[in-house]
C-alpha cells in the first residue's frame, strides 16, 4: 500500500496534465501564413484565428482618428498578392516606416472582403542592429 | 589599444586552453603540482578578462568608434550611463560580460576552497567551470570578436536603439545573466559530484548559497525585464508568453524545483538523482535561452539580432546534454541504492514532491508552447504560431495548484499527517478563507480563475501567519520570551525555514498584482482636442496642450494631461513620442503608479489641429507585484545571511571530517 497512493495520484496529475496540454493546444495554436499563402486557402479557413504575414504598403495606410480604425494593405513579402486588413485601435510604433513587415492576427471577413486584425504585431528588421553598416 | 584588447582576449584563451590541459593530466597522475598550476591559472583567466572589460567600457566613455561594437551601439551625444550599458547592447558585449562574470564566479569559487583540506573536488569543480569559459573564449577570439576593427571609422556611432534607452536596460541584462551565470555553479559541483560517484548532500550544501544567490538575480532579471516590457509599447505588456520571455522563465522553474527538491535529499536522503537532473537542466535551458534569442530561430517582438552564435550555443547545449546525461546514466545504479520511499500521500514530503511535478510541468509546457511550431514546421512544413491563449489556458491552473500547495505544505507534517492533525491544522486557515470570499466578491473580484487565484493566496498568507503565530507562541510558553522578541529569535534561528516562507509572502504578493493586471485591466481611446476632459473609472483627465521638448539626442512632442480624481487634482502626465536624430521615433508612456492602481496613457498621434489620440489604461494591483519582488529578495537574504561563526565553524569541520572520511574510502 505504501508508495501506492502516491503513484496514483501522480498519474493522475499526469493524466489531468495532458488533457490541459491537448485542450491548450487547440485554443491557442493558430496557422502563421504568408499573404499568398492565406489568401489560397481563406475561405477553407473561414472564420478561424490566423497569424498573416506580410509587407505594409505604406501608401495605403489610413487611420481614422474619430473611429480609430486603421486600414491598409499587406502585401506578400515575395509575391504581388495583397490582403486588404482592418485594425481597430490605434497604429503601433515604426508601422509608416519603409519596407516595414508585420504580423496580423485575427480572421477574414468574407462579406466585406477583408481582414480583421485583432493584434498587429511589427517586426522591423533593424530593430537592435546599425542600419547601414559603416554610416 | 584596441590590439591589446583583443590580445588579452586571445592570451585568455590559451590560458584557458592550458589549465584544461594541466587539471586533465594532474588528475590522471595524481600530481597536486598540476592542479595547483591551474588554480593560479583560472585567477590569470579572470584577471585578464576584467582588464577586457574595462578596455571595452573606456572606448565607449571616449567614443572610441574606431571599435566596430561601440560605433554600432554608441554616440557621441549618449548620456554616460546608457554609454556604459553599452558593454552589453550586442551581443558581442554581452558575451563578454558572460564570460567575464563566469571567471569571476570561478576566482571566487576557488580562492574560497583552495586551501580547504579535503577539497579533492576542487579540480573537478573547476574543470567544467573552466570548459564553460573556454567555450565563450572560442566565442569571442573567432566568432564574435568584441575588438573588431570598424572598416571605416565613422564621425559618429550609430547610437543606441531608443527602445534600449530605458532605466530597464541599466538593470535587466546583467541581472539576468548574474543569475544565468550563477547556475554554473551548482551545476559544475553536481558533474563534480557525479564524476566522483558521490551524491550526498556535499555539493547541495557547497552551493546552497550560490543557488539561492543565483535564483534571486534570475527572478529579479524576469521582473525587471516584466517592469520594463510594462513600459515600452509593442512588447506585449509585462508578460507576453514570448518565446523570449519564456527563455527566462524555464531556467527559473527549474530551478524553483530544485531549491525545494534539494530540502528533501537534505532531511530524508531522497531524490538525489532528480536534484542533480535539475540543476543539470537549469544550466541547459539557460543555453537554450541563449540559443532561442540569438539564433533569431522562432519569431519574436523582442527580436535581436540575428546570427549564426545561436547555432553554437546549439552545439554547446548538446555537448552538455549528452555528457551530463551519459554521467546520470552511467552512475544510475550506484545513485539509486537505499533511496527511502515516500509513505503518505498527506506529508511535507509528498507535498514537495507535487510541487517539483508542477514545477516541472509548468517548465514543459512552456517549452512544448515554445518549440511546437518549429517541430510542425520540420515535420509537416507548415508554419505555425502557439499563443498566449495556450499558455494560460495550461500554464494558469498550474500556478494555481501551485499556490494551493504553498498553502497547504505549512499545515502538513513531516513523513504522515494524520486526519486529526489536518482538522486541527486547517480550520483558521481554511475558514477565514471562506469568509473572505464574500469580501472579495464585493471588491469586485469576478469570474472563477481571479475568485480562485485571490482566494488560496489569502489561504497562503493565513496559514503562514498561523505557522508564525505557532512558532512564536510556543516560544512565549516554553522559553518565556516576550511576544516581539520570541518572534525575532523565530525568524532568525531558523532563517532558512522562514526567510523562504517570507519569499513565499512575496510571491503571493506577484501573483495578487499580476492576477489584477491579467484579469481585470481596462483600455479605452479617445480622441480629444485641447481642453477635452473625458471621465475614465473616477478619475477626470483634461488634454491641456501639445508640449515639443528638446533634449540632448531626440525631441520629445507630448500631450500634457492633467489628472482629477473625485474633482481634486492629483497630477500631470505627460505621455510623448520621441523622435531620435538616427533612430526611429518611440512612444514614451506616462504612468502614475499607486497601491491600488496604475493610470497609464499613451500618446497615439496626433493632428496639426492639436487633436489627439490618446489611449488610457488602468491596470489593478500591478505594484504589489514590483513590492512582492522586493519581499522575495529580502527573504532570499534572509535566508542566506550567514548564520553566528560558532555554529558555522563547526559545522565545516563535521564536513570536513565526512569528506576526509570519504576520501580515505575512496583511496
Amino acid at each position: 500500500m505504501k508508495g501506492k497512493k502516491v503513484i496514483i495520484l501522480v498519474v493522475v496529475m499526469l493524466a489531468a496534465f495532458s488533457y490541459l496540454l491537448l485542450i491548450g493546444m487547440k485554443e491557442g495554436s493558430m496557422y502563421y501564413l504568408e499573404v499568398s499563402e492565406y489568401l489560397a486557402r481563406a475561405r477553407e479557413l473561414g472564420n478561424r484565428k490566423v497569424r498573416v504575414n506580410g509587407r505594409v504598403v505604406k501608401e495605403s495606410l489610413d487611420f481614422n482618428t474619430k473611429t480609430l480604425t486603421l486600414r491598409f494593405i499587406l502585401k506578400d513579402t515575395k509575391g504581388n498578392e495583397s490582403l486588404p486588413v482592418v485594425y481597430h485601435g490605434s497604429p503601433p510604433d515604426l508601422l509608416n516606416q519603409d519596407g516595414v513587415t508585420a504580423v496580423a492576427e485575427g480572421h477574414y471577413d468574407l462579406k466585406n472582403n477583408v481582414f480583421i486584425a485583432r493584434q498587429l504585431l511589427v517586426k522591423c528588421p533593424s530593430k537592435y542592429e546599425r542600419k547601414d553598416k559603416g554610416v | 589599444m584596441i590590439e591589446i584588447a583583443g590580445f588579452l582576449l586571445l592570451l585568455a584563451l590559451i590560458l584557458s586552453t592550458a589549465i584544461s590541459l594541466s587539471l586533465v593530466y594532474g588528475l590522471y597522475k595524481r600530481d597536486g603540482r598540476f592542479i595547483d598550476i591551474s588554480y593560479r591559472g583560472s585567477k590569470g583567466v579572470f584577471v585578464l578578462l576584467s582588464t577586457t572589460v574595462l578596455f571595452m567600457i573606456y572606448f565607449f566613455l571616449t567614443d572610441d568608434f574606431r571599435v566596430e561594437y561601440v560605433a554600432s551601439y554608441s554616440e557621441r551625444v549618449l548620456p554616460v550611463f546608457y554609454k556604459i550599458t553599452g558593454l552589453w547592447a550586442g551581443q558581442k558585449g554581452s558575451l563578454l560580460l558572460w564570460a567575464w562574470l563566469l571567471s569571476l564566479f570561478t576566482f571566487i569559487t576557488i580562492a574560497r576552497d583552495e586551501h580547504r583540506p579535503n577539497r579533492y573536488y576542487l579540480p573537478y569543480v573547476l574543470f567544467t567551470l573552466n570548459i564553460t569559459t573556454l567555450f565563450f573564449l572560442v566565442l569571442l577570439n573567432f566568432v564574435t570578436p568584441p575588438f573588431e576593427m570598424s572598416t571605416r571609422v565613422p564621425a559618429d556611432g550609430n547610437g543606441l536603439n531608443p527602445l534600449l534607452q530605458n532605466p530597464g536596460m541599466v538593470f535587466h541584462p546583467p541581472t539576468l545573466y548574474l543569475g544565468y551565470v550563477g547556475f554554473t555553479i551548482p551545476f559544475a559541483f553536481a558533474i563534480a559530484a557525479l564524476f566522483m560517484k558521490d551524491l550526498g548532500e556535499w555539493w547541495i550544501k557547497k552551493t546552497r548559497a550560490w543557488t539561492l544567490f543565483s535564483w534571486a538575480f534570475l527572478t529579479l532579471g524576469i521582473v525587471f525585464g516584466g517592469w520594463w516590457a510594462y513600459r515600452e509599447l509593442g512588447w506585449g505588456g509585462v508578460w507576453g508568453w514570448d518565446p523570449v520571455e519564456n527563455a527566462s522563465l524555464m531556467p527559473w522553474l527549474t530551478s524553483t524545483a530544485f531549491l525545494h527538491s534539494v530540502i528533501i535529499q537534505e532531511r530524508r536522503g531522497m531524490l538525489k538523482v532528480w536534484n542533480i537532473v535539475l540543476i543539470l537542466l537549469t544550466f541547459a535551458l539557460s543555453i537554450f535561452g541563449t540559443f532561442i534569442t540569438r539564433s533569431g530561430i522562432i519569431t519574436s517582438v523582442h527580436a535581436f539580432g540575428q546570427s549564426s552564435v545561436g547555432y553554437v550555443f546549439l552545439g554547446f547545449l548538446a555537448v552538455v546534454v549528452v555528457s551530463g546525461g551519459y554521467l546520470i546514466w552511467s552512475r544510475y545504479e550506484k545513485l539509486k541504492e537505499k533511496n527511502p520511499r515516500i509513505e503518505s500521500v498527506l506529508s511535507k514530503e509528498s507535498s514537495f514532491l507535487y510541487n517539483n511535478i508542477i514545477l516541472f510541468g509548468l517548465a514543459f509546457a512552456t517549452f512544448w508552447g515554445t518549440i511546437f511550431p518549429l517541430i510542425v514546421e520540420a515535420v509537416k512544413g507548415i508554419k505555425i504560431s502557439v499563443g498566449p491563449p495556450f499558455f494560460n489556458r495550461v500554464n494558469s491552473p498550474l500556478f494555481l495548484l501551485l499556490i494551493i500547495l504553498m498553502a497547504l505544505c505549512p499545515l502538513l507534517a513531516w513523513r504522515r499527517t494524520s486526519w486529526q492533525g489536518i482538522k486541527k491544522n486547517f480550520l483558521m486557515p481554511a475558514s477565514l478563507m471562506i469568509l473572505s470570499l464574500p469580501i472579495l466578491l464585493f471588491s469586485g473580484v469576478r469570474g472563477f480563475m481571479p475568485l480562485f487565484f485571490y482566494a488560496f493566496c489569502l489561504f497562503v498568507v493565513f496559514s503562514l501567519i498561523r505557522e508564525f503565530y505557532i512558532g512564536t507562541r510556543a516560544r512565549v510558553i516554553h522559553r518565556g520570551e516576550k511576544w516581539v522578541s520570541a518572534f525575532a529569535n523565530l525568524l532568525s534561528n531558523n532563517r532558512r525555514r522562514y526567510g523562504g516562507f517570507i519569499v513565499h509572502i512575496g510571491i503571493v504578493f506577484i501573483v495578487i498584482g499580476l492576477a489584477g493586471y491579467g484579469y481585470f485591466q481596462f483600455k479605452e481611446s479617445y480622441t480629444m482636442k485641447p481642453g477635452d476632459t473625458v471621465n475614465v473609472k473616477g478619475y477626470q483627465l483634461k488634454y491641456i496642450t501639445l508640449q515639443s521638448v528638446q533634449k540632448g539626442h531626440y525631441t520629445g512632442i507630448g500631450s500634457l494631461i492633467n489628472v482629477y480624481k473625485s474633482g481634486d487634482f492629483i497630477g500631470s502626465l505627460r505621455p510623448e513620442k520621441r523622435f531620435y536624430k538616427r533612430q526611429e521615433p518611440t512612444t514614451e508612456v506616462a504612468i502614475k503608479s499607486g497601491i491600488l492602481e496604475d493610470l497609464y496613457l499613451v500618446l497615439n498621434g496626433w493632428e496639426s489641429n492639436g487633436v489627439i489620440t490618446l489611449t488610457v489604461v488602468i491596470n489593478p494591483l500591478l505594484s504589489w507585484a514590483w513590492f512582492g519582488t522586493g519581499v522575495a529578495i529580502l527573504g532570499v537574504l534572509w535566508a542566506v545571511y550567514p548564520v553566528k561563526r560558532r555554529v558555522s565553524e563547526t559545522a565545516l569541520l563535521e564536513k570536513e571530517l565526512i569528506l576526509s572520511l570519504q576520501e580515505a574510502r575512496e583511496i
